[in-house]
């Protein structure tokens, strides 16, 4: 199997809108838990701060990321080093397959919720009511997008947008991680357990359709059960299941134990470190899903 | 570069135990490790969906490119047939790059070789050519 300085660069690529996906789904979870926040005002607005510089920095180097895909593709289609990225035919051939209708989409994408983000908080409520719906029309066609190439592209309609229901629920989940962590060192106490007990109801909606849609999608794309141990493909899904389950255990833990406790500071600090073993968790599972979705398919 | 060398070593190791569903290449003609006793007419390539035909490098055993006239193809094809011109005897070797419908670069290869020397009939090898993806 032959695996080019492209592949990294491309992965890499995949990896960034992954991670920027993730950003501004967790910021908008976040937001929205936090909008009827009556803390202090200084701590709020810090830890808003901390949200939409995070979010615009990782929709930033994804809008780059999706406007380079295409050259970087055509690099790695015509073999010829660097300037292959320049080669007119290369480039038509790239732009015109699904890698150009994902760049059409993606692009301005990732540009409107650069737009949206940076004007969080900003005018009316209804205004930012209009954000919000926006930023979710934005992540959707964002999440879309990832249906266009590899092993769902050919799927029907009913399959991808099961798939956009799975990882929207897993952008969810995933981008609020960090965000979540970041709260434990911003916000006051009370704040962060009254923020972690509205995550953790909201993550049981989350978890369900994460669970419902992840199991449909299986039995879509593997015939049998037994092509869960057979197939590579099923190896490789038992093993992301098997890291989800590690951090399902970790959020049952924070939902019934950890949130509940927390009465001083130093709760806080537990939960904060069980956070960041949980974001490690979602780090290897983005990047073993990045790297799998690109190269190993479904059985044939 | 050392960074990108791990990385690209992980990833071989990871893909040397994995399998995919991507498009294939189904047929050539000539056919994969083919004895031909005179210069074939046409390369045809033929593929298990559609694909967009980004390179075809025919070289001869001194690794000397052959032109062909190739022109990539930005349009999605099964099959694609390029005339060729008259090739001496000898072994050959056709390295083909395709983009696939789901957006996966595919790469193969096959040989044949022009010359049977008293053979009187097209042989052909059960030998499958050998393809493989990445981006």
């Amino acid at each position: 199997m032959e695996i080019s300085y492209w592949s990294v660069l491309l992965l890499l690529l995949k990896l960034v809108i992954y991670a920027a996906s993730a950003a501004l789904a967790g910021t908008l979870v976040l937001r929205l838990l936090n909008r009827n926040s009556k803390a202090s005002a200084d701590n709020v607005a810090n830890f808003n701060t901390y949200l939409k510089r995070g979010a615009l920095v990782c929709l930033s180097l994804a809008l780059i990321a999706s406007i380079l895909q295409v050259p970087i593709e055509a690099g790695a289609m015509a073999e010829s080093g660097i300037s292959g990225m320049t080669d007119a035919f290369m480039l038509e051939i790239v732009w015109q397959s699904v890698i150009g209708e994902q760049a059409l989409l993606r692009i301005p994408a990732f540009l409107l919720a650069i737009v949206a983000v940076s004007t969080w908080g900003k005018y009316n409520p209804l205004f930012n009511t209009f954000n919000v719906l926006m930023t979710l029309a934005v992540l959707i066609a964002i999440i879309y997008s990832f249906t266009f190439t590899g092993h769902s592209a050919e799927k029907s309609l009913w399959i991808k947008s099961i798939l956009v229901l799975h990882v929207f629920a897993i952008t969810c989940w995933v981008g609020s991680l960090l965000p979540l962590y970041k709260s434990c060192q911003v916000l006051a106490t009370t704040e962060v357990k009254r923020l972690m007990h509205q995550f953790g109801q909201l993550a049981i909606i989350i978890i369900a359709v994460l669970l419902a849609s992840g199991i449909t999608l299986i039995l879509q794309y593997l015939d049998t059960v037994a092509e869960l141990f057979t197939s590579n493909y099923g190896q490789l899904i038992l093993l992301k299941l098997l890291l989800v389950s590690a951090m399902l255990m970790l959020g049952a833990w924070h939902k019934l134990s950890l949130v509940p406790q927390i009465t001083e500071a130093h709760h806080v600090l537990t939960l904060k470190r069980s956070i960041s073993i949980e974001i490690l968790i979602a780090l290897t599972v983005l990047i073993i899903t990045s790297i799998f979705t690109t190269l190993v398919g479904p059985p044939m | 570069m050392k960074l990108f060398n791990t990385v690209a070593a992980f990833l071989s190791l990871a893909l040397a135990f994995t399998a995919s569903a991507h498009v294939s290449m189904t047929q050539s003609s000539p056919e994969n490790e083919a004895m031909l006793m005179q210069s074939p007419e046409e390369l045809v390539l033929t593929f298990s969906g559609d694909v967009r035909l980004a390179k075809v490098l025919l070289t001869d055993a001194s690794n000397k490119t052959v032109d062909f006239n190739f022109k990539p193809s930005a349009q999605a094809s099964k099959q694609f047939n390029y005339k060729l011109p008259t090739l001496s005897e000898g072994q050959y070797t056709a390295k083909w790059i395709v983009l696939g419908g789901d957006g996966h670069k595919m790469t193969g290869t096959f040989t044949f070789m022009i010359g049977g020397h008293g053979k009187h009939q097209e042989m052909k090898k059960e030998m499958p050519a050998s393809h493989s993806h990445n981006h």
